[in-house]
C-alpha cells in the first residue's frame, strides 16, 4: 500500500538578489495511514520550510526547487493555487504554533468554522453548526455554544489551540500538520492538547506529521521520529529505537543535550553551517564526533537501513576503537571547543 | 543569613478599565549566596512579577524585599540605585532585551558607564573583554550588533552585561526557554560555572521542570501567586506533598520513551488573578479536594519535612 504522504527528494531554497539560503536539501519521508510521525531538529534544520512547502504555504523568495510531494498520489508541487486551497483544510489541515495568528479577531468563531467548510463544500448553518459543536466538543471544550458566538480574543491560549484544532479537522483531512502546536503553552495545558490531538487523530483515523524542538513531546506522542539537521533528515526510525540507541551522531548530541539531573549536560561543539551554499561531504561534517576518512568530508551521506525501518544518514555507525578513547580527552577540552564555536560562528546563523 | 530574603510580599496591578490583577499573594522566600532558588509554574503563576520585586523594579503593596542587608522598600533612592550593581537580571528573549542600535561592546559595558562613572574608557573596555573571555564570546564581536549574533551569543551577551558589576544576586527570567536544546546546554553551563567561579546567588525562574531539576539547588512552586511548595529540589521533585506540584510534574513529558506520563492530565486552567478563589487557590483543578473546608479556607504554607513546606490540606502522603 503506498503512503499516504510521500516526500521525495525535496529541495527548498530561498533566492534574494543578494544571496541564496537552501534550506531544505533533499528530504526523503513518507507518512502511512494513521501514523503520526514527529519531525525535530533545531532553529535552521529546514522543519518550518519542509511543512510550508507541504501546505503549499512557501511564499517568495522560498520556491521548492526540485523534489516532489504526494498525497494520496497525487504530486502537489505542481498544483495551480485553486486545486492547492481544495486540498488545504480538506486534504491537510494545519495547526500552527500561535493560534491567535490563525483566528480572525473580527469573526465570531461560528462564522470561522462556517468559511471554513463553506471553502470546500455546500453546508447549510445548521449543519455546519452541529459539526462545529461535536468538533469543540472533541476537543474539551465544555461550553461550546459560548465559545461558537465568541471572538478569538476571549479565548486563553489553550482554549485558542483548542479551538484552531478544531477547524483544522472539521473537514476530516486525512493529514493533519502541526507546527509546534504547543511551544508557548503552559505543561498543564499542553499535555491536554497533545492527548486530545492524539484522540482525535485515532478516532477520525487522520494520519499526522507533529513538528516539534521538544524531545518529550515526541518521545510521548510519536510512533515515528525524523530528526532534520541543515535541511536534511539525517536519522528516521521508530520512536523508542531512535531515541534510545540513536544511530547519528546528530541525534545523539541532541539527546545528551536533554537536561536531567545529576547528568553532565554536553553543549555541542560548532554551529549549523549557514547554508548560504550546499555543504560539501557530510552536513554535520564539522561537529562530528565520529568523521572518519576523506569520505565524510567530500561526500553526503544517504539515509540507510541500519536496522528494520531504522535509518540513519551516515557512513560510520559506531565509532572506532580509537575514537572511544578520544572520547574522554574531547570532554574535557569541552570549553575550547564552545571557544571555538562562538569565534568561528558566522553571524545570522539563526 | 541570607543574601536575600523576600517577607510577606503582595502585588495588586490596577488599571482603569480592568480589574485588579492580584499577581502575588503574600510570599516569603530566602536564597542564599552561591544558591539557587528556582520559581516554577505556569504562565500566570506571578513568577515574574516576583523577580522584579526581588530587584526592587516592582515594589510590592505589602511586605519588604531585604538584599544584601539592604530593604528595598525604605531604603532611600540613592541607596537603591548604589544597590543595583549588585542585583542583576537576564532576559528570557535576548534579541529584545539588547539595543539593537548598540554594539556588544557598549551594551556589555553600560552598566559600568553608570555605576563606575569615573573609570576611564581603557579601562572599561578592558574589564569588557575580561567578562566577554568569562562568557566565553569572542572578543572580534566587540563592535557587532545584536543581531548579527546567533541567539547562544545574544544570551551571553545579555549574561556578561549582568555580571560586569560583579553582582552578589542575579533574577535568571527564563533565559534559555527561547533557545534551542544544545545552546541551552552551554548557557546554562556557563550560568553554572559563573555561579561557583563567583558565589552567585541565583532566582531561576523557568516553567521547564527537567532545567529546573538539572540546575535548582531549591524550588519553589507557584500557582496563582502563592508558594505551594518549596523545598529542596529533591523534596520537589522526589517527594511532592502538594497535590498541585505533583501534576505538574506529572504533565512534564520523558524524553525517555520507555517514562509513560502518570497520573490524569489536569483539566481545565488556571484561574484568573483577578477573580481569586476563596479557599484554596487550587481548588477548582485539584483531584484531592475536599468539601466544605477546601473550597473556603486557603491552606497557610507549613512545614512538612525538615526544610520542606506545601499549602494545602490534601497533603500527599511523604
Amino acid at each position: 500500500m503506498a503512503p499516504l504522504l510521500e516526500v521525495n527528494d525535496l529541495h527548498v531554497e530561498f533566492k534574494s538578489r543578494r544571496r541564496t539560503v537552501y534550506a531544505v536539501n533533499g528530504v526523503n519521508f513518507s507518512i502511512g495511514e494513521g501514523e503520526t510521525v514527529g519531525m525535530v531538529g533545531e532553529t535552521g534544520c529546514g522543519k518550518s520550510a519542509t511543512i510550508r512547502a507541504i501546505i503549499g504555504l512557501l511564499r517568495p523568495p522560498g520556491r521548492i526547487a526540485s523534489g516532489s510531494i504526494r498525497l494520496d498520489g497525487e504530486d502537489l508541487t505542481g498544483l495551480d493555487a485553486r486545486r492547492l486551497r481544495r486540498i488545504r483544510g480538506a486534504g491537510i489541515g494545519f495547526v500552527p504554533q500561535n493560534p491567535f495568528g490563525a483566528l480572525n479577531p473580527v469573526l465570531r468563531i461560528e462564522r470561522q468554522f462556517r468559511n471554513v467548510v463553506r471553502a470546500h463544500r455546500r453546508a447549510g448553518r445548521g449543519r455546519i453548526r452541529e459539526d462545529a459543536l461535536e468538533m469543540l466538543n472533541g476537543v474539551g471544550i465544555a461550553d461550546p455554544e459560548r465559545i461558537l458566538g465568541g471572538y478569538a480574543h476571549e479565548l486563553s491560549g489553550g482554549m485558542a489551540q483548542r479551538v484552531v484544532i478544531a477547524l483544522a479537522m472539521v473537514l476530516d483531512p486525512p493529514l493533519v500538520v502541526a507546527d509546534e502546536p504547543t511551544t508557548g503553552l503552559d505543561l498543564t495545558i499542553q499535555r491536554q492538547i497533545l492527548d486530545l490531538i492524539g484522540k482525535m487523530a485515532t478516532t477520525r483515523g487522520s494520519s499526522m506529521l507533529l513538528v516539534t524542538h521538544d524531545i518529550g513531546v515526541v518521545a510521548q506522542y510519536c510512533s515515528r521520529l525524523l530528526v532534520m539537521y541543515a535541511g536534511r533528515v539525517v536519522e528516521a526510525g521508530p520512536t523508542n529505537i531512535v531515541l534510545r540507541k540513536p544511530a547519528h551522531p546528530y541525534t545523539e548530541a541532541l539527546l545528551s543535550a536533554v537536561p536531567r539531573r545529576g547528568r553532565r549536560l554536553i553543549a555541542a561543539a560548532g554551529a549549523v553551517p549557514t547554508l548560504l551554499s550546499r555543504p560539501v561531504g557530510c552536513y554535520y561534517y564539522d561537529r562530528c564526533r565520529y568523521r572518519g576518512d576523506s569520505r565524510c568530508a567530500t561526500e553526503t551521506p544517504d539515509l540507510k537501513e541500519v536496522s528494520p525501518g531504522h535509518w540513519a544518514a551516515v557512513f560510520y555507525r559506531k565509532p572506532t576503537m580509537s575514537a572511544q578513547e578520544q572520547a574522554p580527552e574531547k570532554a574535557t577540552t569541552q570549553a575550547q571547543a564552545q571557544e571555538d564555536r562562538d569565534g568561528d560562528d558566522a553571524p545570522g546563523t539563526d | 543569613m541570607p543574601l536575600v530574603r523576600i517577607d510577606g510580599v503582595r502585588k495588586t496591578f490596577t488599571r482603569r478599565g480592568a480589574p485588579p490583577a492580584h499577581a502575588v499573594n503574600g510570599v516569603s522566600l530566602s536564597i542564599s549566596e552561591g544558591e539557587t532558588l528556582a520559581l516554577i509554574g505556569e504562565s500566570g503563576s506571578g513568577k515574574s512579577t516576583l523577580g522584579r520585586i526581588a530587584l526592587g523594579l516592582v515594589r510590592p503593596d505589602e511586605g519588604e524585599v531585604v538584599v544584601d542587608g539592604l530593604n528595598l522598600s525604605s531604603a532611600p533612592r540613592k541607596d537603591l540605585q548604589r544597590a543595583r550593581r549588585n542585583m542583576t537580571i537576564v532576559f528570557q528573549e535576548p534579541l529584545q532585551s539588547l539595543s539593537p542600535l548598540m554594539s556588544v561592546g557598549q551594551i556589555i559595558a553600560e552598566p559600568l558607564v553608570i555605576h563606575d562613572r569615573n573609570l576611564a574608557a581603557e579601562q572599561r573596555k578592558e574589564r569588557v573583554m575580561d567578562v566577554m573571555r568569562r562568557v566565553i564570546l569572542d572578543p572580534d564581536l566587540y563592535d557587532r550588533r545584536p543581531r548579527e549574533l546567533s541567539g547562544g551569543q545574544q544570551q551571553r551577551v545579555g549574561v556578561a552585561r549582568a555580571v560586569i558589576t560583579s553582582p552578589k544576586f542575579i533574577v535568571l527570567d527564563e533565559p534559555t526557554s527561547s533557545l534551542d536544546l544544545s545552546v541551552q546546554a552551554g548557557i546554562l553551563e556557563l550560568l553554572g560555572k559563573l555561579q561557583e567561579d563567583l558565589g552567585l546567588a541565583y532566582l531561576f525562574i523557568s516553567h521547564d521542570t527537567a532545567t529546573v531539576d538539572y540546575f535548582a539547588d531549591r524550588v519553589a512552586v507557584m500557582y496563582l501567586g502563592q508558594v505551594m511548595e518549596l523545598g529542596s529540589r529533591s523534596d520537589v521533585f522526589d517527594n511532592p506533598r502538594h497535590p498541585y506540584t505533583a501534576t505538574l510534574l506529572s504533565s512534564a513529558l520523558s524524553a525517555d520513551p520507555r517514562e509513560k506520563p502518570v497520573g490524569e492530565t489536569l483539566m481545565g486552567d488556571i484561574p484568573s488573578p483577578s477573580d481569586l478563589p476563596e479557599g484554596c487557590f487550587f481548588y477548582s483543578r485539584c483531584p484531592l479536594r475536599s468539601d466544605p473546608r477546601c473550597a473556603w479556607e486557603n491552606p497557610p504554607l507549613r512545614e512538612v519535612g525538615a526544610g520542606h513546606f506545601a499549602a494545602t490540606f490534601c497533603e500527599l502522603p511523604g
